[in-house]
C-alpha cells in the first residue's frame, strides 16, 4: 500500500497567550506529539525538506523507471525525492497476517527497511549548490498486533468468508450451477465457460444485496503496541554548479529512538546526532548529541505530552552552549484529520537569538493513513 | 466497486474414484482474506486454519465441480500486492495452485474466483 504521511503544522491561532510565531511549515518550533520519533525519511530530514511529491515506486519496475526518468533530467537530478522499502516491492506469498503478529529481529529489520534519496536546490541564484542526500531507516523491534486487533481482523475473516458465500449462492442461482453441470459434461468449452461465468459475476458484484453485504467488511487499522526500537541514519552532499567533480560532503545525522506503547500511554526516548561539517546551512548549533524522551498519552480525541531534551554540543563555546529543551503539549481533535495544538515550555536557546518560550496554539492537520509501521 | 479487482479462472483436478480430496487456501503479502466454497450447487463449511475435506468418504467426486471464491481485503500499509494459494491434496497428485493481483487503491478487495472441474 503506497504511503502517505504529511503532517502540517498550520499558521497560529493565536488566543490571548503570548505566542511564538511559527512559519507554516515550522519542524523544530511547532512540536507535535511525533517530533521525537525517528523521521520517517531520513534523506528529508537531514536535507532539511518537505518534499511534496514523494516517489515511492511498489515495484522493481517502478524503481527502474523512476530512475530513468531523473538521469534523463541530466547529471544530478534536481528536486527528486524516492523512498522505497526493498522487502516491499516484491510480492510476499507466504507471508500471512497472523505470521506478522510478532516478528523477530530480522523479520522486523526486513519488513521495516526503508531506503530514501533525495535532492534539491540549497543555493542561490549567484551559487547554485544542488544537494543529494540519502537515508535509511529500520526497527530492530517493532512490537507486536494488539489484541484487539487480532480480534478485529479474525470477524473481518468471518465477515469476508461469509460474502463469499453469499456471492457463490447468487452467482449460482443466477446460471452458474447449470453452467457448472455443462462444463463437467463436457457441454461447454472451458473459454466459453469463463465468459459466461464473469458475466454472471459482474451481475451479482453490481447487486444491491452483495454490495450491502460487503459493506459489513469495514476497513481494520492494525495496530501494534509493546516495545519498539527504530534507528536511522542520512547523510548529505552538495554539488555546487550540478557538478560531480565538486562534490562535498556536508551533514550526517543519526537516530536511535526506543518507545514502549501501552494501551495510552507511549514512552519514547530519543538518542539523535546531528554533524554539520561546513558551515552554512542549518547553523553551527546543529552539530550536537540531543538525548532525551517523551511521556504520551493519547486517546482517539485527545493527547497529552511532556517532552524533555538535552542538547549538548560537539563543540562548546561562549555562544553554543548545552541547552535543554522542556515542553507540554496538548492536542484535541476537532474533526477527522485536524487538531488543535497547544504547547507551553522552555525551548533550547538557538544562536543569535534569546528566545526560549514555548507558546503556541495553532492548528494540526494530518493526511496520513491510518497504518501501522 | 472503484479500486477492486477480480481473478477468474477455471482448473482441471484429477481425482481418485471414490476418495474425497482436501482443499486448504493461503493468503499472503499480510492481507486477510476468507475463502468461500461450493460443491455442485452445495455449500461447504470452510476451516479457515488448515485443510477443509471436499466429499464424503466414498463420494465420487469426478464430474464434479468445486466453486470457490478467496475474498481479500488490504490491510497492508506496506504493499498493494494481493495473493492467495489453493492446494487440492487427496487427488491423482497434491496441486497449488498460487494467483495474485494488486488492488487498484488501499483497502480495496481482490477476488479470486476459481472454478475446479474435478476430473
Amino acid at each position: 500500500m503506497a504511503r502517505l504521511h504529511a503532517s502540517i503544522t498550520g499558521a497560529p491561532a493565536v488566543a490571548g497567550v503570548a505566542a511564538t510565531p511559527f512559519p507554516a511549515f515550522a519542524q523544530s518550533t511547532a512540536p507535535t506529539l511525533g517530533s521525537l520519533r525517528t523521521p520517517p525519511s531520513p534523506a528529508f530530514t537531514v536535507l532539511g525538506i518537505e518534499p511534496s511529491a514523494v516517489e515511492r515506486p511498489m515495484t522493481p519496475s517502478d524503481v527502474a523507471l523512476s530512475f530513468i526518468n531523473t538521469i534523463r533530467q541530466g547529471t544530478i537530478p534536481r528536486d527528486y525525492a524516492f523512498e522505497a522499502s526493498p522487502y516491499w516491492l516484491v510480492s510476499q506469498p507466504d507471508l500471512s497476517w497472523q505470521s506478522d503478529v510478532t516478528r523477530n529481529v530480522g523479520e522486523s529489520v526486513a519488513r521495516t527497511l526503508s531506503l530514501s534519496i533525495a535532492t534539491a536546490e540549497t543555493g542561490v541564484a549567484a551559487v547554485p549548490i544542488t544537494s543529494m542526500a540519502v537515508g535509511v531507516r529500520t526497527l530492530l523491534r517493532s512490537g507486536h498486533m494488539t489484541a484487539a486487533t487480532q480480534r478485529a481482523l479474525m470477524a473481518l475473516e468471518q465477515t469476508l468468508s461469509e460474502t463469499g458465500d453469499l456471492f457463490l449462492r447468487m452467482v449460482g442461482e443466477a446460471g452458474l450451477d447449470a453452467l457448472d453441470k455443462r462444463l463437467a459434461s463436457g457441454d461447454i468449452a472451458p473459454a466459453d465457460y469463463e465468459v459466461r461465468k464473469q458475466e454472471l459475476t459482474a451481475l451479482v458484484l453490481e447487486s444491491d444485496a452483495y454490495r450491502e453485504a460487503m459493506a459489513r467488511a469495514e476497513d481494520v487499522a492494525a495496530k501494534r503496541e509493546g516495545f519498539f526500537f527504530e534507528v536511522a541514519a542520512g547523510l548529505v552532499w552538495d554539488f555546487p554548479g550540478a557538478s560531480w567533480e565538486s562534490r562535498a560532503f556536508r551533514k550526517r545525522g543519526v537516530w536511535a529512538t526506543p518507545s514502549y506503547e501501552f494501551g495510552p500511554w507511549n514512552l519514547v526516548g530519543v538518542l539523535r546526532y546531528l554533524d554539520e561539517v561546513t558551515a552554512g546551512g542549518l547553523g553551527a548549533d546543529e552539530d550536537a548529541f540531543d538525548w532525551g524522551g517523551r511521556a504520551i498519552y493519547s486517546t482517539a480525541d485527545y493527547g497529552l505530552s511532556l517532552e524533555i531534551v538535552q542538547r549538548s554540543p560537539i563543540e562548546q563555546t561562549d555562544v553554543v552552549k548545552r541547552s535543554h529543551r522542556f515542553v507540554g503539549i496538548a492536542e484535541y481533535r476537532i474533526s477527522r484529520a485536524s487538531w488543535v495544538v497547544a504547547s507551553f515550555g522552555k525551548d533550547r536557546q538557538k544562536t543569535g537569538t534569546r528566545e526560549t518560550l514555548i507558546a503556541q496554539l495553532g492548528l494540526g492537520f494530518s493526511f496520513s493513513k491510518d497504518r501501522y509501521f | 466497486m472503484d479500486g477492486d479487482v477480480l481473478v477468474s479462472d477455471t482448473n482441471f483436478y484429477p481425482v481418485k474414484p471414490n476418495t474425497p480430496i482436501f482443499f486448504e487456501a493461503r493468503i499472503g503479502n499480510g492481507q486477510i482474506g476468507g475463502t468461500a466454497l461450493r460443491l455442485n450447487g452445495s455449500s461447504i463449511p470452510v476451516n479457515p486454519a488448515g485443510l477443509t475435506q471436499i466429499g464424503s468418504n466414498g463420494q465420487d467426486l469426478r464430474r464434479s465441480v468445486l466453486q470457490c471464491i478467496t475474498t481479500v481485503k488490504d490491510i497492508s500499509p506496506n504493499t498493494n500486492n494481493t495473493s492467495i494459494e489453493h492446494e487440492l491434496t487427496g487427488g491423482v497428485t497434491p496441486e497449488v495452485y498460487p494467483y495474485a493481483i494488486r488492488v487498484k487503491k488501499d483497502k480495496r478487495i481482490a477476488r479470486y474466483f476459481i472454478t475446479y472441474v474435478l476430473s
